[in-house]
């Protein structure tokens, strides 16, 4: 009983320990690689290159001003960021990062972990949703309205995408779907829904190309316009949280987690198995940033036509050519 | 335990669904919906189905909801709205409606069945299989009334003349 | 718990939705009040299913198609608002009383 509860504690500290940061080490790295791909230096001052930066960025966070301004609905604006950043943090502790001894890695083996996953995943855009509105301020309301149609556009795409996924698997268990994929990854099964899952990435974290929600030329900060602080600091931690959640999906659901490349997951050392997941989370972290600096921001009207004429056309039809495919290859398809 | 959990969700669930009646901006209304929701996926985790708690949240909270935000936000509501004029005399027909509460709750007695007795809820594998063949034809039906409300919807949105609508891509 | 106890809650639940269609002047509240009264016979059907064993999984398969068609119900009947509202300047349900111009 008692090593039970050591183990439950530990797991929980590892992996919010690792949750945090990896989401710090991406607002330094995504400094540092805009930095580069513009070529400038980036943060270089706090420690060794600018390692200490998100150190410094958090000190300066919390000795900010807790400002409230007048005109805002103050219950619902102190109370809209944690709405941001807490299911960001709820999605992480189903992500899968391996096998010890036959028992999955993970901080919440849960039997429906997809499910669980979109389900409190869809959560996340209230928080938007409430900072915009209760700023009270046009260009926050329009950041929050714009936002709330984009995600629930998108995440219909995004939820067909994984359903392909799931019933190639045969299961909603994460750590099952990893299991699953040993020697051949879901996005060579599933190319078209891992592209659809990559584009909806995107939205649905509010990240470049689809970054509507905050997009500063035409919306000073957008939702966060009216925030500072350190309840500013946990809008961004979601947004890292989530971007950080979405590539461990990315990696789990698509390019088979653990899954080392010409090695049986079984046969897998345990921290061989954790690093390749981390890896393979680390790129997508990275493509984050990489498509920033490279693609224009789409115009609004090209957002909905790509979500409702493109992505929810192709992700209907890829949907039914495998219901089609495995229903041809009998009971034992996928992945027998 | 369970006892415990129960109270505090249904409890839960009826405070917020209090909420949602008595507040006057519809946005912090919406929101008290949103919460009662998520009692209520409680109460179905509870009785032992996960399934229907994640589908609870995902489509009541994470679509439904968001898309009556989405509308409150866009009409404004708070604005103009004396929206409590009549508020007052429908206060005699909550009380009666209570009553009717209370003789449905009343008429429901006296078959106490104990949870702890019964087996465990089917897996999701059994529920699946139930929708694929007992309930293939409502899932059938189900399919057609969406794809009707996708085509009611779009009618619905199209603006009269269709001349504003915005070009694509 | 006793079933009775889910049934309880599903009843004041279904009171308070019904309490919202009743005495609400304004479209958006009926629609949440009825959102309420479906969450309340889905609680309801749930409850049975878990206390009658025999019955299968058909109390869930319904809560499921119910959460299915208000989601259905809830897209169109919102258009439908965003609709009068954008003829009647007004989402009152008293004063929407033309069926056409």
């Amino acid at each position: 009983m008692e090593i039970t509860w050591i183990r439950a504690a530990l797991t929980l500290l590892v992996g919010f320990g690792l949750m945090m940061s990896l989401a710090a080490g991406m607002s330094l790295v995504e400094r540092k690689l805009s930095a580069f791909i513009q070529e400038r230096h980036g943060p270089n001052r706090v420690g060794p290159f600018g390692l200490l930066q998100p150190m410094a960025d958090l000190i300066k966070f919390v000795f900010k001003e807790e400002y409230v301004p007048n005109s805002v609905n103050p219950l619902i604006y102190k109370l809209a960021p944690a709405i941001a950043a807490v299911p960001a943090m709820m999605t992480f502790a189903a992500i899968p990062f391996g096998f010890l001894d036959g028992q999955p890695l993970v901080i919440a083996n849960i039997n429906i972990g997809v499910l669980y996953v979109l389900a409190v995943g869809s959560l996340g855009i209230y928080g938007i949703i409430l900072g915009g509105w209760s700023s009270n301020n046009k260009y926050s309301l329009l950041g929050g309205l714009r936002a709330s149609a984009q995600m629930v556009s998108y995440e219909i795409s995004l939820v067909l995408s994984l359903v392909a996924v799931i019933a190639v698997s045969g299961s909603l268990n994460m750590s099952e779907v990893v299991a699953a994929q040993d020697h051949h990854w879901n996005v060579f099964l599933q190319p078209v829904a891992c592209l659809i899952f990559l584009v909806t990435m995107f939205a649905e974290t509010n990240r470049h190309p689809f970054d509507f929600a905050e997009c500063e030329p035409e919306l000073v900060g957008g939702f966060h316009t009216e925030y500072a602080g350190m309840r500013f600091a946990l809008f961004f931690l979601g947004e890292y949280i989530a971007m950080v959640v979405m590539s461990g999906l990315m990696a789990a659901l698509f390019f088979g987690g653990c899954d080392v490349p010409f090695l049986d997951i079984a046969d897998t050392p345990w921290w061989l198995g954790a690093l390749a997941m981390l890896g393979k989370t680390a790129f997508f972290l990275l493509l984050f940033v990489w498509v920033r600096w490279t693609l224009p921001r789409f115009r609004y009207d090209q957002l909905m036509w790509l979500g409702w004429r493109v992505l929810l056309p192709l992700s209907l039809a890829n949907l039914a050519i495998t219901g089609l495919v495995l229903a041809l290859l009998g009971p034992e398809g996928g992945h027998a | 335990m369970a006892t415990a959990l129960f109270y505090l969700f249904g409890a839960g669930a009826l405070f917020s669904a209090a909420n949602v009646v008595f507040r006057r901006q519809a946005v912090p209304a919406a929101i008290w919906l949103v919460t009662c929701f998520f009692f209520l996926a409680g109460e179905f985790l509870l009785l032992g189905f996960p399934f229907l708690a994640a589908i609870q949240i995902m489509v009541y909270v994470g679509a439904i909801m968001v898309l009556f935000l989405f509308v409150i936000m866009l009409l404004d509501l708070q604005a103009h709205q004396p929206i409590q004029s009549q508020f007052r005399h429908s206060i005699g027909g909550a009380l009666a409606l209570v009553l009717v509460a209370l003789a449905f709750v009343a008429a429901s007695g006296g078959q106490a069945l104990e949870a702890e007795n019964q087996p465990a809820a089917p897996e999701i594998s059994a529920l699946v299989e139930a929708l694929f063949t007992r309930y293939l034809l409502p899932f059938e039906v189900t399919s057609v009334v969406l794809v009707a409300a996708i085509v009611g919807a779009l009618t619905l949105g199209r603006s009269p003349g269709g001349s504003d609508h915005p070009a694509k891509s | 718990m006793p079933l009775e106890a889910y049934l309880a809650v599903a009843a004041v639940l279904f009171v308070i939705g019904l309490t919202m269609v009743a005495s609400r002047r304004n479209l958006v509240y009926v629609l949440m009040g009825l959102e309420l009264i479906l969450n309340a016979a889905n609680l309801n059907l749930v409850a049975f299913n878990r206390f009658h064993p025999e019955s299968h999984v058909d109390g869930q398969m319904t809560a499921l198609f119910v959460i299915i068609l208000a989601a259905a119900e809830a897209a169109i009947a919102l258009a439908i608002v965003l609709n009068a509202y954008s003829h009647f300047e007004t989402i009152r349900p008293d004063d929407i009383d033309t069926m056409k111009d």
